[in-house]
C-alpha cells in the first residue's frame, strides 16, 4: 500500500495526470467557451468521437498527420455549422440537437469504420499517422520538472497554448467581453449594438474546433488508432467541469484538473488487483459529488438572500 | 427651423395583429429643450420611443433628425447619430463592473486587447464631468437602483448622445433620488442635450420641462409650455373627456355580508432586502370591491403576491373568512375560499401551450366534480369547460383549441371563467382587464360588480384610475409602499384628488387610514 | 355533414406535414448516402432496406422485438420532458436493472418454476430498482436544482461500473469471474409469442405501457398536473400543484418504465445477461419522444419505424457489407433536427397563409 502511495507523488503519476488530463481539458474548454455566450454545447462528446475518426481517416489517405490535423479542425467547423444553423435559424433547441449529434456520432462513427476497414471495432489496420512527441530542449534536461512537462504530445502543447488564449480572450479582449454579454442577458448586448448571432457563431465555432482536437489527441498521439467507444465520457466530464465551474474559466480548468488527478488515480490503480470496474467510476463520482456540492452552495446563496 | 433638432411627422404605428399604437403623431423636440412626453399607461409612448430609437419600425411617417429625414436600420445606427435611451428595464449585465458595463460594445483598446485602465478613466471622468457620484470599478449587482440608473445614462453619454429618451425614469426612484436626477438633467440640458422624459407623474413633469406633449389612445393631443398649462388641463387632456362608465345601477346591496378578508400589519421585503410593502392593513367584507389605487410599482404588486402565496411575506396576518392563511400553500389558501386574476395571464395566468379545457380547470381538477382519486372526469370536464366558454362568450370554435391562439381578451375570460368557477368567497382580480379590448373588459367587469352582488368579496388592483373608479365601493391609495389615503364611498371624489395621493404630494392621517380595517 | 376545409392556420395538418416531410428529408439523405457509398445498386439497396423486413415473417419479428426497448425507453424519457425536465438516466437504469433482474432470474431459490409468476418477479424486480435509482437524481433536482442531465449522465457511468462489478463478480457461473452472467432459468423468460420468430409476450407488455401512459397522461389528475406543470412551471405554481412532489413522482414512475423496459428486454430475448457496455438507449429514448412528439402513441411509432429500418439495415448487412445497423443513425439524427426545428417550414407556411387570405379577401 506505501508503495501505492509513493508512486503517487511521483513524477511519473504527474506525468500520467497531464497525459489524462488534456482530452478532459480540451472538452472543458469546448463546453465553456460555448456556454458563455449562452448556447450550450451537449455534443462535445460526438465532436470528439468525429475528431478523433476523421483525424486518423484524413491522416491515413494523405499520408500526413499535419494534414490529418487540418481535417479534424474541418470537421469541428462543419459540425458546428450544423449547430448554429439549427439553434440559431431553426431555433431547435441546443440541447435536443446536442443528444442528437452526440447519438449520431457515436452510430455514423461505427459505419464509417466498417466503410473504411472492413471492421467495428478500430482503425488498426489504416496506415493512420500519429502526431509528434515534442521533448523540450533545455526544460528536459532538468530533473523531476523536465520529466514531468517534457515528452508530451504535441497537441498537449496546443492544449495549454488553447487555455492560455482562451483565457486572454474571454478576460482581456473586447470581443471576449462581449461574448459574456452575449451569454449573460442577449437583450443587454443587442441594445448596444453587438451583433449576438455573430459573436455565437464565433464562439460555437471555436468550441466545436476545440472538442475536435481533444478528440485528434486521443487517436493521433495518446492512442494511434481509433477505436469506437475511445472517448468514454470525456465530452460529458468536461460540460460537468463547465457547469462546476459557473462561468469562471480558472474555476473551470482547476476543476478539470481534480478531474483529471481523479482520473490519474484510475490508471495507477489499474494496474493493482482492485476490480478495475469500481476503479473507474472514481472520476464520475467525484464530478457527480462537485456538482451536489455546487447546487447546495447555490441554494444557500439563495435562501440567504 | 434650426433649432429643431428632432422632428416626428404623421408617425403611425399598427402592429401586425391590428393594434394600433400610435396614430398620426406629429412632435417636434427642440435643441437643449426638456421635453416630457405623458400619457397613460398604454397610450402609445413606450412604441414611440422604440420607433425612434429603431427598434420598431413606424407603419407610416416620416422622422427627421437634424433637418434630414432619417431612416435608422437599428439601435445601433440610433446610437451612432447621437441619440441614446434609458430604457425602463436596465439592460445592464450585473456581473460586469460599471465601466464594464459602459464601455461594453464600444470599448478601448490597447493592441487587440481591452485597455481596462483606460476604461476606468475614461468613465470616471465622465462620470465626473457631469457630477455623478459613483465608483466605475464596483459591480453593477452592488448598486442600488438609482445608481444603475446613472450607469445607464453615463452609458448613452459615452456614446456621445445629443438627445436622451428616459422612459418613465423616476418609476423606480425615491423622491430625493427623483430630485437628484433632475438636477442631473437640468445640467445636461445647460451642455447642450436634448432630453425626451417620459412619464405620467404630472407633477414632476410640470416641474422639469420646457415643453409637455400629450398622448392619448395612441394620438397626440398637442404639445403645450409647461409654464402655460396646469396639472389640472393636462389631467384633462390626458384622460379626456371623463367616461361616463358607471356601473351602480348594477350594484345591488348585500344583506348582513360577512367578514372575507383581513389584513393586518402586512410588511414585504424584497430578496435585496428592500422594503416594498410597508404595514399594510385594510379590511373587506362581503358584497364589496375594495380597489387598491396607485402609480405601478408602488408595492401593489408585491400585496398581491404575499396575499396569495407567491411571495412568501415577512411580517403580518392574511386572514379568509376568519381562517389566517399566512401559512398555507396555494392548494390549501384556494380550498380557504381565494380565487386570483393575475397580473399578467401569459406568465401565470395560463398555459398557452394547452387547449382551453386544460386551462378551464387548473384550479378545480381536484374537487370530485371534475375528478375521482385518480381520474379526470373527461365528460363532466368538457361540458363545464363547454359551459364556461358559454357563459363567459369565450370567441372559439371549440374547447379543444390552444389558448395561445385565442385573443387577448379571450384569453382573459378564459382565465376569469376559471377563478370565476372556483366559487370563491374572495376575488383578487389584478389589472384584470389590462391591453384587452372594451368589449372584453366591459364584460369582466359586469362579472365581477355581478359576484359582489352575490355577496363575495373582491380585491381589485388595476393602473386603470377609470376602472377602479368605476367598481369600487371603497378604495385605497398606495404609494411607495405605504397606504396613503383610504375613501370609504367614492362619491364625489375627483381623479385629479386622487392623483395627488398617488403621486405623493398629499396623504390621509393615520386615523383615516385605519378606517380601512373593519374592526 | 359539413366538409372540414383544410386551412394553413390550423395546428394539426401543418405538423402532419411537418414530419411527412422530416421523414421525407431523412430519407431522401439516406439514399444520397447509399449512391455515395455504393456507387451501383443504390436504387435496389435503398428499395431492399424499405421492404426487405416485410418478406418474412421472421424478418418482420425482428422489427416487433427491436422496438420493444426503444419504447420503453421513449416512453420514460416522454415523462421527463413533458415534466420540463432533461434527464438522460434512462441509459443506466437500464443497465442497473437489468443486473438486479437477473439477480433474480439466475437464483434457483427464488424462482418458482411458475413461468408467469417468475418473469413477473423479474420485469418487477426491475421496475422496482429503476424507480428507487432514479430518485436519486430526482431528489437531487428536486430539493437542491441540481442539474439533472449532466448528474443524470455521470451517474449512468457510476451504474455501469457498479453493475459490471456485480456481473461479472457475482452473477457469472459458479461464482467464478466471468465475462456474462450465468444463464436465466428458464421459467424466468418470457414465452414467445408468435411461432418462428423472436416475439414474445414482452410485446404485449409494451402495449399495456403505451396505453398505461396514454391514459396517465391524459385520463388522470398526475397526467394533468405533469403536462400542465411541463409547459408552464409558474402557473402551475399560481394553480396550487407542487413542483417538489410532482418531480419525485414523476422520476419514480420514469424509472420504473425504464427498468421493466430493461427486465422485458433482458427476459424476452437473452439467455444471460451480457452487456459489457451501456446499452445506449437512454439517449435513443431521448430521440424516440423527440421524434415521437412527446405522445406515447407518438413514441410508439417513432419505436416502430427506426425499428423497421434498423431491422431492414441488420439484414441486409449479412450480404452487403456496406449496410450495417449503424448507418440508420442519418435517419435519426435528421429527424431529431427536424422535428426540433421550430423554424422548419415555417416560411412557407406562412407564404400559403398569405395566398389564403389574400383569396378569402
Amino acid at each position: 500500500m506505501a508503495n501505492i502511495m509513493d508512486s503517487f507523488l511521483s513524477a511519473t503519476f504527474l506525468f500520467i495526470v497531464i497525459r489524462v488530463g488534456v482530452p478532459l481539458l480540451y472538452a472543458s474548454m469546448s463546453a465553456y467557451v460555448a456556454s458563455i455566450a449562452g448556447i450550450p454545447n451537449i455534443a462535445v462528446e460526438g465532436i470528439m468521437i468525429f475528431g478523433a475518426l476523421f483525424g486518423v481517416y484524413f491522416s491515413a489517405i494523405t499520408g500526413s498527420a499535419w494534414l490529418g490535423l487540418l481535417g479534424v479542425i474541418l470537421i469541428g467547423v462543419v459540425m458546428a455549422l450544423v449547430m448554429a444553423f439549427f439553434t440559431m435559424k431553426m431555433n431547435a433547441s441546443p440541447i435536443m440537437i446536442g443528444i442528437a449529434l452526440n447519438l449520431f456520432a457515436t452510430d455514423f462513427s461505427v459505419w464509417l469504420l466498417m466503410l473504411w476497414t472492413g471492421t467495428k471495432g478500430t482503425t488498426a489496420t489504416l496506415p493512420s499517422k500519429v502526431l509528434p512527441t515534442v521533448n523540450i530542449p533545455v526544460i528536459k534536461d532538468i530533473p523531476i520538472l523536465g520529466e514531468i512537462i517534457s515528452g508530451h504530445y504535441f497537441l498537449t502543447y496546443v492544449c495549454i497554448a488553447l487555455a492560455v488564449f482562451i483565457y486572454i480572450l474571454v478576460y482581456k479582449t473586447p470581443f471576449g467581453l462581449r461574448m459574456k454579454a452575449c451569454g449573460l442577458d442577449e437583450h443587454a448586448a443587442e441594445s448596444v449594438g453587438i451583433k449576438v448571432n455573430k459573436v455565437r457563431l464565433i464562439a460555437i465555432i471555436m468550441s466545436a474546433v476545440l472538442a475536435a482536437l481533444g478528440g485528434a489527441y486521443l487517436s493521433m498521439g495518446y492512442m494511434s488508432i481509433f477505436s469506437s467507444n475511445m472517448t468514454a465520457s470525456r465530452g460529458w466530464t468536461g460540460i460537468a467541469a463547465n457547469a462546476v465551474g459557473g462561468g469562471n474559466f480558472l474555476i473551470v480548468v482547476l476543476t478539470t484538473v481534480v478531474f483529471s488527478f481523479a482520473q490519474g488515480v484510475v490508471n495507477r490503480l489499474a494496474l493493482t488487483a482492485l476490480p478495475s470496474e469500481l476503479v473507474n467510476i472514481i472520476p464520475y463520482v467525484c464530478v457527480m459529488l462537485a456538482m451536489i456540492f455546487l447546487s447546495i452552495k447555490e441554494m444557500k446563496k439563495n435562501k440567504a438572500n | 427651423m434650426e433649432d429643431i433638432i428632432l422632428k416626428l411627422e404623421n408617425i403611425t404605428k399598427i402592429y401586425p395583429n391590428g393594434t394600433v399604437a400610435n396614430k398620426d403623431i406629429n412632435i417636434e423636440l427642440k435643441k437643449g429643450e426638456i421635453h416630457s412626453i405623458v400619457g397613460e399607461n398604454g397610450a402609445g409612448k413606450s412604441t414611440l420611443m422604440k420607433i425612434i430609437f429603431a427598434i420598431e419600425k413606424q407603419t407610416t411617417g416620416k422622422i427627421y433628425y437634424k433637418g434630414e429625414e432619417i431612416n435608422f436600420a437599428n439601435s445601433m445606427d440610433a446610437i451612432a447619430n447621437g441619440i441614446g435611451m434609458v430604457h425602463q428595464h436596465f439592460m445592464l449585465i450585473p456581473s460586469f463592473t460599471v465601466a464594464e458595463n459602459i464601455v461594453l460594445g464600444a470599448e478601448p483598446k490597447k493592441g487587440a486587447f481591452i485597455d481596462k485602465k483606460e476604461a476606468v478613466r475614461v468613465t470616471q471622468e465622465l462620470a465626473k464631468k457631469y457630477n455623478f457620484d459613483i465608483d466605475v470599478t464596483q459591480k453593477v449587482s452592488e448598486l442600488n437602483v438609482s445608481a444603475k440608473q446613472k450607469v445607464e445614462i453615463l452609458k448613452t453619454l459615452y456614446r456621445d448622445a445629443e438627445v436622451i429618451i428616459l422612459d418613465e425614469p423616476t418609476a423606480v426612484l425615491t423622491p430625493q433620488e427623483t430630485e437628484q436626477l433632475f438636477e442631473q438633467l437640468l445640467q445636461f440640458k445647460q451642455m447642450g442635450h436634448t432630453i425626451v422624459f417620459i412619464s405620467h407623474k404630472l407633477n414632476e413633469v410640470k416641474q422639469i420641462s420646457d415643453r409637455i406633449s400629450v398622448i392619448r389612445l395612441g394620438e397626440s393631443k398637442g404639445t403645450h409650455e409647461a409654464k402655460d398649462v396646469t396639472i389640472e388641463k393636462l389631467t384633462e387632456l390626458i384622460i379626456g373627456r371623463k367616461l361616463e362608465t358607471s356601473y351602480d345601477e348594477y350594484r345591488k346591496p348585500v344583506e348582513h355580508p360577512e367578514m372575507i378578508l383581513d389584513v393586518r400589519n402586512l410588511s414585504f421585503k424584497d430578496s435585496a432586502g428592500v422594503p416594498k410593502v410597508k404595514n399594510a392593513s385594510f379590511s373587506i367584507k362581503g358584497g364589496e370591491i375594495l380597489g387598491i389605487a396607485g402609480v405601478q410599482g408602488n408595492g401593489q404588486e408585491e400585496l398581491i403576491k404575499a396575499i396569495t402565496g407567491l411571495l412568501p411575506f415577512q411580517e403580518g396576518t392574511v386572514k379568509v373568512c376568519g381562517q389566517e392563511i399566512q401559512k398555507m400553500t396555494i392548494m390549501q389558501k384556494r380550498n380557504a375560499g381565494m380565487s386570483y386574476i393575475p397580473e399578467d395571464r401569459m406568465i401565470d395566468g395560463c398555459a398557452a401551450g394547452a387547449s382551453i379545457q386544460d386551462n378551464m380547470i387548473s384550479t378545480t381538477y381536484t374537487k370530485n366534480t371534475l375528478s375521482g382519486k385518480l381520474f379526470l372526469k373527461g365528460k363532466t370536464i368538457r361540458k363545464t369547460s363547454q359551459d364556461l366558454i358559454e357563459r363567459f362568450a369565450v370567441k372559439t370554435n371549440s374547447e379543444k383549441e390552444k389558448v395561445g391562439a385565442l385573443s387577448g381578451g379571450n384569453i382573459q375570460k378564459v382565465v376569469v371563467a376559471r377563478e370565476w368557477s372556483t366559487d370563491p368567497k374572495l376575488m383578487i382580480a389584478e389589472q384584470p382587464t389590462r391591453g384587452i379590448d372594451v368589449g372584453s373588459a366591459n364584460y369582466i367587469h359586469k362579472e365581477l360588480i355581478e359576484m359582489r352582488n352575490q355577496g363575495k368579496g373582491i380585491l381589485l388592483v388595476s393602473a386603470d384610475l377609470n376602472e377602479v373608479m368605476a367598481l369600487s365601493d371603497r378604495l385605497i391609495v398606495m404609494d411607495d409602499g405605504k397606504i396613503v389615503a383610504y375613501f370609504d364611498s367614492l362619491k364625489g371624489v375627483t381623479e385629479s384628488q386622487l392623483g395627488l395621493y398617488m403621486l405623493g404630494v398629499e396623504h390621509h392621517s393615520e386615523e383615516e387610514i385605519r378606517r380601512a380595517c373593519y374592526e | 355533414m359539413n366538409k372540414k376545409k383544410f386551412k394553413w392556420t390550423d395546428e394539426g395538418p401543418f405538423e402532419f406535414l411537418r414530419i411527412m416531410a422530416s421523414i421525407g428529408t431523412a430519407l431522401l439523405v439516406t439514399f444520397i448516402v447509399l449512391c455515395i457509398v455504393t456507387k451501383s445498386f443504390a436504387l435496389e439497396l435503398f428499395i431492399d432496406l424499405l421492404t426487405y423486413p416485410t418478406q418474412k415473417m421472421l424478418y418482420f419479428g425482428y422489427v416487433l422485438v427491436k422496438m420493444v426497448p426503444l419504447c420503453f425507453a421513449g416512453l420514460a424519457t416522454l415523462l421527463y420532458f413533458r415534466t420540463g425536465l432533461f434527464n438522460l438516466s434512462t441509459e443506466g437504469v437500464f443497465y442497473i436493472s437489468g443486473v438486479v433482474a437477473t439477480w433474480f432470474a439466475i437464483n434457483p431459490n427464488i424462482m418458482t418454476g411458475n413461468e408467469i409468476v417468475d418473469s413477473a418477479i423479474c420485469i418487477l424486480a426491475a421496475g422496482v430498482s429503476g424507480a428507487l435509482i432514479a430518485l436519486i437524481p430526482g431528489f437531487l433536482k428536486a430539493k437542491l436544482n441540481a442539474d439533472e442531465m449532466v448528474i443524470s449522465l455521470m451517474m449512468n457511468s457510476i451504474l455501469f461500473g457498479i453493475g459490471y462489478y456485480i456481473v461479472l463478480n457475482y452473477l457469472a457461473i459458479g461464482g467464478i469471474t466471468g465475462t456474462a452472467s450465468a444463464d436465466f432459468i428458464d421459467t424466468a423468460r418470457l414465452t414467445k409469442l408468435i411461432p418462428k420468430t423472436q416475439v414474445h409476450t414482452g410485446l404485449i407488455i409494451m402495449f399495456v405501457m403505451v396505453a398505461l401512459v396514454y391514459i396517465l397522461l391524459f385520463k388522470t389528475k398526475l397526467g394533468y398536473s405533469i403536462r400542465m406543470t411541463g409547459l408552464n412551471k409558474s402557473f402551475a405554481k399560481y394553480s396550487g400543484m407542487s413542483a417538489f412532489g410532482l418531480f419525485m413522482t414523476v422520476h419514480l414512475l420514469a424509472g420504473f418504465i425504464g427498468g421493466m423496459g430493461s427486465g422485458v428486454e433482458l427476459m424476452g430475448l437473452y439467455k444471460k445477461f451480457s452487456w459489457s457496455q451501456l446499452p445506449g438507449l437512454g439517449f435513443t429514448g431521448a430521440l424516440m419522444a423527440n421524434i415521437g412528439k412527446n405522445h406515447p402513441i407518438g413514441v410508439l411509432l417513432a419505436a416502430f419505424g427506426i425499428s423497421y429500418l434498423r431491422a431492414g439495415a441488420q439484414l441486409l448487412a449479412n450480404s452487403n457489407p456496406v449496410i450495417d445497423i449503424s448507418m440508420i443513425s442519418i435517419v435519426e439524427v435528421i429527424l431529431t433536427l427536424l422535428i426540433s426545428s421550430q423554424y422548419f417550414l415555417r416560411k412557407w407556411r406562412g407564404k400559403q397563409m398569405l395566398k389564403e387570405e389574400q383569396k378569402n379577401g
